[in-house]
């Protein structure tokens, strides 16, 4: 069957470039096996992330605008591979495409530099892209290794799905696309409390003890439903809960492991790549015990 | 329509654990949730015991735990949970409250919050009309605080936030948006002091997980949070780690466009705060082994860097044209 090209304006997030670049490592390498092209927009900003909104709306959506008015002079859509830059980028992004004056404002600012945002950029995170666009049928055709008897606790988070109004994909209060796309791997999916519950990353560097709390408990409720393994589409999520999980557990005396992987990692497992060009060695909790009977020695 | 409803029963001072206990129903297309109990307590077991008044969505006493998300069952049909796929709707009490029989649970708590916000108006002696004056307001001066208004205490945002959840500390969404009622009030004249006040009630420990926006009536209080933030900043009350954090992190964006993740901890915490920066090393050692904490004097710029400048530097002119 022929499949029409995918082509999108890849934006990695700052994340992805930081702490966490087996993400971005391993979402090219899935890209690539996938035949998915991704230009990654080098030029982009930071989405900001709710902060800058906090402080400065306006500044926010035009930092954006800029980001969209380079994806749309390249006529792509843009990819992202967190949750929270899919609900700041989504969020600003209709905001632009609602409010012709917020936007003619806007565009005032960017003319300066030459650029204009006419509002056709649509937002997508990694995970709907897969589940949509691409497909799970033709997913489940490139699955070499299946994950076969791995129980896996797919970890929406909450930005992905909220607000509902602003970059709603699925239902927020019964998603179905990432336990879907667990399935189309071979895995199956656990249901449990907290998948889509907050992490509490954003405030992990305002109230250590509130948020290393919440993602304590997540973890939990994933070992509650006897998973194992979680996996998530957000990078901001996976400090919360990899990252910081040693230190979470020391916290609030809650002892265990539970290993936490990128969606871009466990999808590319199951397409066959190896290990190493996933980077899995950077994780702080090892997935090697609990992957040991799907990935090959 | 047939329905199975599972029904979270507990007497505290009778039952060692909460229980649940299904009841099959054959309703109208049209029923809600709080219709499939009424006839539960009204034809099969009078005793199972919840809060439920108006029907209409005005009262806000019928809030529950439908299928792990918390509603108003009044407004809640029936219907939308079976094409959720789901064999049995579950039903639980409200979170983070303690439950005093089945699905009642104590509001104590929630009412603190609150006393804590001082929910009403505190006008300046001097400003109040006389006797045969009225104080004019403006539908445009009570634009800001028109969806905080329509707030119903139904406690629906409070027993799904993440949050409130893990921190009695928190004053939660609903005080919160009730604050920003009272804060946007042209007529109040504690503006300041209430600002002040809500970072000690946890105005920055908001974790903007959005679930207060599926709000039953559209009050949104996360938007109201967000508003409150912007406007403690404006305010100059920054002495505190939320807004030190917030506005670290837009001029750690401004020097490159891109978050330099490494510096913004010691940033936010203060380069010279030992005693906050000490007992988080040993956690950026363990990433630094990991590859998880790249120096930040290797962070690159994006490109055009000098049109992100340009924009920093319209709304900095637009601010100072304010003052």
């Amino acid at each position: 069957m022929e499949y029409k090209p995918l082509r999108y304006a890849y934006f990695t997030g700052c994340v992805a470039k930081g702490t966490c670049p087996e993400l971005h490592r391993s979402t090219v390498e899935l890209c690539k096996v996938l035949g998915i092209e991704l230009w990654e927009m080098t030029g982009a900003t930071c989405c900001g992330a709710g902060v800058i909104h906090d402080e400065n709306p306006e500044l926010q959506i035009a930092l954006n605008a800029r980001t969209f008015a380079m994806a749309e002079g390249q006529g792509m859509d843009i990819v992202n591979i967190c949750s929270t830059c899919q609900q700041n980028l989504g969020q600003d992004a209709k905001a632009l495409r609602d409010h012709p004056e917020l936007r003619a404002r806007i565009n005032d600012i960017l003319k300066d530099s030459g650029l204009q945002y006419t509002g056709n950029v649509t937002v997508k995170n990694l995970l709907w892209v897969l589940v949509s666009d691409y497909g799970l049928d033709r997913l489940a055709a490139k699955v070499t290794n299946p994950l076969t008897g791995l129980k896996v606790a797919s970890y929406y988070g909450c930005q992905l799905l909220r607000p509902v109004d602003e970059t709603g994909y699925e239902d927020p209060d019964n998603p179905t696309s990432f336990d879907n796309l667990v399935r189309a791997l071979g895995g199956t999916p656990v249901d449990y409390a907290g998948k889509t519950r907050c992490c509490g990353f954003h405030i992990l560097s305002v109230n250590e003890n509130t948020s290393t709390r919440m993602a304590v408990k997540r973890l939990q409720e994933a070992e509650e439903a006897e998973a194992d393994i979680m996996v998530t589409p957000c990078p901001l999520c996976h400090v919360s809960l990899d990252a910081y999980q040693p230190r979470a557990r020391k916290l609030h005396d809650a002892p265990g492991k539970m290993p936490v992987v990128h969606l871009s990692q466990l999808v590319g497992l199951a397409c066959g790549i190896d290990p190493g060009s996933l980077e899995l060695s950077r994780l702080m909790v090892s997935p090697k015990k609990a992957l040991a009977a799907v990935v090959p020695a | 329509m047939k329905s199975v409803l599972s029904v979270q029963r507990f007497i505290p001072e009778i039952d060692e654990a909460p229980h649940f206990e299904s009841y099959e129903l054959d309703l109208p297309d049209e029923a809600t949730i709080l219709d499939g109990l009424t006839y539960i307590k009204e034809n099969i077991d009078d005793s199972l015991t919840f809060r439920r008044s108006c029907r209409s969505a005005i009262c806000g006493s019928c809030s529950m735990v439908v299928n792990g998300y918390s509603k108003l069952t009044c407004k809640s049909p029936i219907a939308v949970e079976l094409r959720r796929g789901r064999d049995e709707i579950v039903i639980t009490p409200m979170r983070t409250m303690r439950v005093i029989k089945d699905l009642v649970v104590d509001m104590a708590p929630y009412w603190q919050h609150f006393r804590d916000v001082e929910p009403y108006l505190q006008p300046d002696p001097n400003k109040v009309p006389g006797k045969m004056e009225e104080y004019v307001v403006l539908p445009e001066q009570l634009a800001p605080s028109r969806r905080d208004l329509n707030c119903i205490q139904c406690a629906v945002c409070y027993s799904d936030c993440g949050v409130t959840e893990v921190s009695a500390e928190f004053a939660g969404p609903p005080a919160l948006a009730k604050a920003h009622r009272f804060v946007t009030d042209p007529r109040d004249s504690k503006r300041r002091q209430r600002l002040e006040k809500l970072v000690d009630l946890g105005l920055w420990d908001c974790a903007h997980a959005y679930n207060c926006m599926e709000c039953p009536k559209h009050v949104n209080p996360a938007d109201a949070i967000a508003d409150l933030r912007r406007m403690s900043i404006a305010e100059g009350i920054t002495d505190n780690l939320g807004a030190r954090h917030s506005q670290a992190f837009t001029e750690n964006v401004e020097r490159s466009g891109r978050l330099n993740e490494s510096a913004l901890v010691p940033e936010t915490l203060g380069y010279t705060n030992i005693s906050a920066l000490l007992p988080i090393a040993p956690q950026g050692a363990m990433m630094a082994l990991k590859g998880k904490m790249p120096l930040p004097i290797f962070h690159r710029k994006v490109d055009n860097y000098d049109e992100v400048k340009k924009i920093y530097a319209a709304f900095a002119k637009t601010s100072e044209d304010k003052e």
